[in-house]
């Protein structure tokens, strides 16, 4: 079922790109609602190859919270560049030193995500990912199948 | 990402060519020390699966950045803002994102079947050499062409440092990372990468930490920057929202695509080490990524106060900064820096492509070379003299070779690749078309752009758009010819799938 929607979400997301990038081949440019396609096209296909690729046996588990973090953060970084008015010469908020559109796209965007998802691959590998069983299970079934000659050609 | 293909300035001072001297000896040593390392082909290409967690963590850092992060990309920032810093932002998502859909499969099928190069991974999961054959033969040309601009940028730097002049300075560094290449293979490789590596992040905090200084501070440097150029601190700098966004894209997904990058998780000892990779890789990235932006901000403000003049070209924001603004010593760090940076994406390039030659095309029409040790050193030499050869030709031709390297490694191996290992449904004849697809789409628009037969709207990324379009004609014609996806999957590798 994840891998499905996953799936889903990465073929509908190129779409999504490929039509934000069509648009602007037509004439006067690529129209405001290109920009808002690419985000949310990028954000849905990040987090969808990670969990297609972090699924196992059709469940994300514990893992469906950081990736959900990391949509929101995308999306919501994204999305509130796109909507925040361009600063002028006498914006006098900073956040951290940046104005408020460059210290979304820099902390949030690029920041943020590394508390989400490195943290949780390291936290969550040795029930989510590969633990001592799991790879022991894939060696022993390897020699059974090789043993079998049931094991394809090298590669 | 292009490198630089313009002279620098001139560092040739004691203290710098010192230093930089060095750096060159202790890296002609680690060859030394892995040559004798190096006994089989197994050693040569994937180092006989025996390295651990730090040595892959700061190779593939290294591998991923090239002289970019230290030169190109500061000028880029110090032009557009910063939109340029839509090219580092995907690093945070990115080092978790290759771990989850390639590391762990990676690492499970070369120990399972012995693989050594990234289109073994496609051949094996698709069982179609005619796969195997088109992401090699993709890879070599994109090899090729990436390697000339990376030797012409290694040549700038040695004679910027050292006053040899760009030809001499082209075979000398050519001659260098040849010769711990060809000798050592990929573990000189990994261990010159480990010591490059270190070097590179310790010198980007070190000139983060003089650009704050000189600046007075991100505080004080934003508004002056916002008095003169407000546009330059919006949050896509000069950019259009769709052109910096294209960039997070094609260096977000692309990054899934990187053969000199992804190949490196064959080599690791232990696979359940990863578990850490992405946490140390991601934060690798950040601490080599603060030059980029600190060398930024602080020469476009120091522009704007008047204590710097208008620089001639963007290229020159990392030097300039570094000669008025920090010791010597460390412009001879941060030089050594860009070198190790390019020197160890050569070599990463020299072993994927000398692969290519010597395993993955010989597969694709049913051979194998029977002493792949032997070939791999030949491949390498004959690929290290073509790409100088081609570097010292006109500069016109090496930025065309340039410009097609990391898209068409990412529209030619994501789809087939990252996608095909983490889906059953995906099948040999979409994994093909895709492949042929980012190939032929990626040169045309490429050469169309640049002899300027047509002009791409503002926006759209040649890269971007051939990526989106590979990965398009991927699941549609696995969708058309969904009948012969079971067919294609071999027990063991189903097996790595669903581990």
């Amino acid at each position: 079922m994840v891998k499905r929607a996953a799936l889903g979400g990465i073929f509908l997301s190129a779409a999504a790109i490929g039509a934000a990038y069509a648009s602007a081949f037509l004439p006067g440019g690529a129209p405001r609602w290109a920009a808002w396609a690419m985000a949310a096209g990028i954000s849905v296909m990040m987090v969808a190859t990670t969990a297609l690729g972090a699924a196992r046996r059709g469940r994300l588990g514990a893992l469906s919270v950081p990736f959900a973090l990391v949509f929101l953060i995308l999306m919501g970084g994204f999305g509130a560049a796109l909507a925040l008015p361009p600063p002028g010469p006498a914006d006098a908020t900073l956040w951290l030193g940046l104005p408020r559109g460059a210290a979304v796209v820099l902390y949030g965007v690029g920041l943020l995500p590394l508390f989400a998802v490195p943290l949780a691959y390291a936290v969550t590998f040795d029930t989510l990912t590969l633990s001592d069983a799991d790879l022991e299970r894939v060696r022993r079934e390897a020699r059974r199948l090789a043993g079998g000659g049931e094991a394809g050609g090298g590669g | 990402m292009t490198l630089q293909s313009a002279p620098l300035p001139s560092l040739t001072q004691p203290l710098v060519a010192g230093v930089a001297a060095v750096y060159f000896l202790v890296v002609v040593a680690i060859g030394a020390w892995a040559t004798r390392r190096t006994r089989t082909a197994r050693d040569f290409f994937v180092a006989g699966e025996g390295v651990g967690l730090w040595a892959l963590t700061l190779s593939a850092m290294s591998a991923t950045l090239s002289g970019f992060a230290f030169i190109g990309g500061p000028g880029l920032f110090y032009t557009v803002g910063l939109g340029a810093i839509f090219i580092m932002l995907p690093a945070a998502v990115t080092g978790a994102m290759g771990a989850w859909v390639l590391a762990k499969r990676m690492r499970l099928l070369a120990e399972l079947r012995g693989l050594i190069t990234v289109p073994d991974a496609i051949g094996a999961r698709y069982r179609s050499p005619l796969a195997q054959g088109l992401a090699g033969a993709s890879i070599l040309l994109a090899v090729i062409g990436y390697m000339a601009t990376n030797i012409l940028a290694l040549g700038l730097v040695i004679d910027a440092v050292f006053g040899t002049g760009v030809g001499v300075g082209i075979w000398l560094g050519m001659g260098i990372t040849l010769a711990y290449s060809a000798a050592g293979g990929i573990v000189a490789g990994i261990y010159t990468d480990v010591f490059q590596g270190a070097l590179m992040a310790l010198a980007s905090v070190l000139v983060f930490a003089a650009t704050l200084r000189a600046g007075g501070g991100l505080e004080a440097m934003s508004r002056t920057i916002l008095a003169a150029d407000p546009a330059f601190l919006g949050p896509w700098g000069t950019l259009s929202p769709l052109a910096a966004l294209s960039l997070f894209f094609v260096f977000g997904m692309g990054s899934l695509g990187q053969p000199h990058v992804v190949h490196k998780f064959y080599m690791l000892r232990d696979p359940r080490r990863l578990k850490w990779y992405p946490l140390l890789m991601t934060l690798a990235l950040l601490a080599t990524t603060l030059l980029l932006f600190g060398v930024g901000v602080a020469v476009k403000s120091l522009v704007v106060r008047g204590e710097l003049a208008p620089l001639a070209s963007p290229d020159l924001a990392t030097p300039t900064f570094l000669l008025r603004f920090t010791p010597l010593v460390l412009a001879g760090i941060v030089f050594s820096g860009v070198a190790a940076a390019i020197m160890s994406t050569v070599n990463s390039f020299l072993s994927v492509g000398a692969a290519a030659l010597t395993h993955d095309l010989p597969v694709a029409m049913g051979r194998r070379v029977r002493n792949e040790l032997l070939w791999g050193r030949i491949y390498t030499v004959l690929i290290s003299v073509l790409a100088a050869i081609l570097a010292q030709l006109s500069g016109t031709l090496v930025a065309f070779l340039g410009i097609f390297g990391f898209g068409l490694f990412a529209s030619t191996l994501v789809p087939a690749l990252a996608i095909g290992l983490n889906w059953e449904g995906a099948t040999p004849q979409g994994a093909v078309a895709s492949i042929a697809t980012g190939l032929v789409l990626t040169l045309l628009f490429e050469s169309l752009a640049y002899f300027g037969v047509y002009s791409f709207p503002a926006g759209v990324t040649v890269s971007g758009l051939s990526l989106v379009l590979s990965l398009l004609v991927f699941f549609v014609v696995s969708w058309l010819t969904r009948g012969s996806a079971a067919a294609a999957l071999d027990p063991d590798v189903r097996l790595v799938m669903e581990a």
